[in-house]
């Protein structure tokens, strides 16, 4: 298979986001293995060592190789944990494109916005997955906003990453939930407070978007 | 529904119209972009890092995953879109020849080292020669496979921009880079943060003891962010890494896979003592009464010398009052004794010892007796020179979000701290301070718990300073339960 084949994705996040089960997902949708792994059970694929088994929770990063549609798909599982940051930005290293997983029932947490900046240093691509949606008192569009779960508690974060959020049809047919606009404009200042989608200057920002919660 | 969603497909593709100058012209002249080419604006986008997509479902119940795959597949990037990452020798990568970089090693009990690497330039064939420039040993590329989870599967060829693993590369350490034979093209390694916690580790049995440094060279050179060192002066093997996690989980793997079983415990702080006063005194070793006698006296003053001195041991006899050859016995003993601490068993330091007299006995005087004259001078002199307790100062560096700034200088206030400065960066503030070792031993936890996560920190060995008398009062009596 060629060069132009290939796809590195790490993914990274938050302790508990979700990420060694989402490996575990994309292997068995690629027909790589027959059953999915759970981490309850310590059987995963990239959750291997028994120091990963026996705390339910990966301290080193983990290869979970997968053919799909033609292209091979290294997917590259690394530690939620701050403990294993190491093994993160060794992996952040050789994947071209970092793929955060988010819980939508806890949000964006500390470590998907250290990573964010890690990944950003490293000039790689970076897409999110918001996980977890089948989960009572998850919701898409707060964490997308950066939000947490008390709403009683003022989110610092909720101004760093600016969502512009869009819930959009995938062109060419389908109805892929595809949502571009994590835009990044932290850039090296500090953001203006407030609402992240008032202002910005371009004129479909304003009042768009933002799918209400149920 | 439906004119939400046209609304919200409108401004999706105006995202990523917007992203192409000639695509927006076009856009803006009312040509709707095809499929494609919103494939191509949105991927641009991601490389040049101006669009970040957003997906969503659920991993455990397998919702939206073919989705996703069919994302990373159609929209992600190819390995060549890769910024280059930086070098630490060389001009740039080659346009011809093989660059590799090995990301993470692993010992495998059955299969010895495994270096895990992706392809920078070329394309890496079984059994090619490479080499390690960095470490001036070679590199064949014999048993080369892919690795899913434990799983491996042996290959023939890695092409560009793939990773892949191989066996029995022992020099080759993670951060290396591999290259052809005389290209010497060296990725500079991922920056790694420096340890926050350490516990020293003492091996369970003899066995365990002398597998243990071996072992634990092993563990840190398959973990950079763990570091070993020997402390000469609490004679501990002290073991630092990220947190009490990632030392946890390195102990275990030394159980796990070098069976070597460690017991943990905070480091002992290497304490110094120092002495405020001066006394002037007679070592006196006599011990004649029947067989070969001991005879050595050695008088000697003692004062504080300037700090950073250590120990100094000056000769001021006259006369041969101490026969010259015994001289650096008593220099011995002196030194011996206050090694051994006067206050609570830590070295003293930054001490004068002045030996201006002694006696000696023709027959009696031996080199044994002068050193033992040498530590009765200093036992005889220790009441008398009011010893004070040195603690290591730490100098720290604490980056918080900056509402929890308040939280984080009180705790340091508690901590003995001193704050010598503050910077924003960003909505963060990173704090500069000086805090006693003795407190900050668990500070990785504390910060984490104070800031749920979302400070770091750093910090490195600053000064030694005299402790506060009630912390005196502690270390002495920690010092006698542990007689």
């Amino acid at each position: 298979m060629g060069s132009e084949k290939i796809r590195n994705v790490v993914l990274v996040g938050h302790s508990g986001s979700g990420k060694t089960a989402l490996a575990e997902a994309l292997l068995f949708a690629a027909g790589v293995t027959t059953r999915m792994g759970r981490i309850e059970d310590g059987n995963t694929v990239t959750d291997f060592e028994p120091e990963e088994r026996d705390r339910r929770s990966s301290v080193s990063l983990a290869m979970a190789p997968l053919t799909w549609d033609d292209h091979k798909v290294n997917v590259i599982d690394t530690p939620g944990v701050s403990d294993f940051i190491g093994e993160v930005r060794a992996a952040l290293r050789v994947a071209d494109l970092a793929l955060f997983v988010v819980s939508a029932v806890d949000g964006v947490e500390v470590q998907t916005e250290h990573i964010w900046k890690l990944a950003e240093e490293e000039g790689i691509a970076r897409a999110v997955f918001i996980n977890k949606l089948d989960r009572e008192r998850a919701s898409f569009s707060r964490t997308l906003q950066g939000g947490v779960r008390d709403p009683d508690r003022a989110d610092p974060r909720a101004d760093r990453i600016r969502a512009r959020p869009l819930r959009g049809r995938q062109p060419g047919g389908g109805t892929r939930l595809l949502v571009p606009g994590w835009r990044d404009e932290v850039g090296g200042g500090r953001p203006p407070r407030g609402d992240a989608r008032r202002g910005g200057g371009s004129p479909y920002r304003a009042g768009r978007g933002g799918g209400r919660d149920r | 529904m439906h004119g939400e969603v046209a609304a919200l497909h409108t401004a999706l593709v105006e995202a990523v119209v917007e992203t192409d100058d000639a695509m927006l012209e076009k856009y803006l002249a009312g040509v709707e972009p095809s499929g494609e080419q919103l494939i191509a604006g949105m991927h641009r986008g991601m490389v040049l890092g101006t669009a970040f997509p957003v997906l969503c479902g659920s991993a455990t119940r397998g919702i939206g995953i073919d989705r996703l795959a069919q994302f990373i597949v159609d929209f992600g990037p190819r390995p060549d879109e890769r910024p280059t990452p930086p070098l630490a020798a060389g001009t740039g990568l080659p346009d011809s020849g093989v660059v590799v970089y090995v990301f993470k090693t692993m010992s495998d009990p059955y299969v010895g080292r495994i270096s895990l690497f992706r392809v920078f330039r070329g394309v890496v064939d079984v059994d090619v020669e490479l080499e390690n420039p960095s470490r001036h040993v070679g590199g064949r590329m014999h048993n080369v496979f892919m690795m899913r989870g434990k799983d491996h599967e042996d290959l023939k060829r890695v092409e560009a921009g793939d990773i892949a693993a191989v066996a029995k590369l022992e020099s080759t350490l993670s951060g290396d880079t591999l290259c052809s034979p005389g290209l010497a093209v060296v990725i500079a390694p991922v920056v790694l943060p420096s340890p926050t916690m350490s516990l020293a580790v003492f091996p369970r049995s003899q066995h365990d003891d002398e597998k243990l440094s071996t072992s634990l060279a092993r563990a840190v050179e398959d973990d950079p962010t763990v570091r070993v060192a020997r402390n000469t002066v609490t004679n501990e093997t002290v073991l630092s890494g990220l947190g009490d996690a990632h030392l946890e989980v390195t102990v275990s793997r030394l159980a796990a896979r070098f069976g070597v079983e460690v017991d943990t415990a905070l480091p002992k702080i290497p304490y110094r003592e120092t002495i405020r006063g001066k006394a002037d005194v007679e070592g006196k070793h006599k011990k004649q009464s029947g067989g070969r006698g001991q005879f050595g006296v050695a008088n000697v003053r003692f004062e504080p010398a300037p700090p950073g001195t250590g120990y100094e041991f000056v000769n001021e006899t006259k006369g041969g009052s101490i026969p010259k050859q015994y001289l650096p016995a008593v220099d011995r003993g002196v030194k011996e004794a206050l090694d051994r601490g006067i206050l609570a068993g830590y070295p003293v330091v930054d001490v004068r010892a002045i030996v201006y007299d002694g006696k000696y006995h023709a027959v009696d005087s031996d080199e044994l007796s002068f050193r033992m004259a040498g530590i009765l001078a200093v036992r005889e002199a220790a009441p008398k020179l009011k010893a004070a307790l040195l603690e290591p100062i730490m100098k720290v560096t604490i980056r918080i979000p900056e509402e929890l700034m308040g939280d984080v200088i009180g705790d340091l206030n508690a901590k003995r701290g001193r704050v010598l400065g503050m910077d924003s960066d960003g909505g963060f503030r990173v704090v500069s301070a000086e805090v006693p070792l003795a407190e900050m031993q668990r500070y990785s936890v504390d910060l984490r718990s104070l800031t749920s996560g979302r400070g770091s920190f750093e910090m490195q060995m600053g000064h030694y300073e005299e402790a506060p008398p009630h912390e005196v009062q502690k270390v002495i009596a920690a010092a006698q339960s542990d007689d």
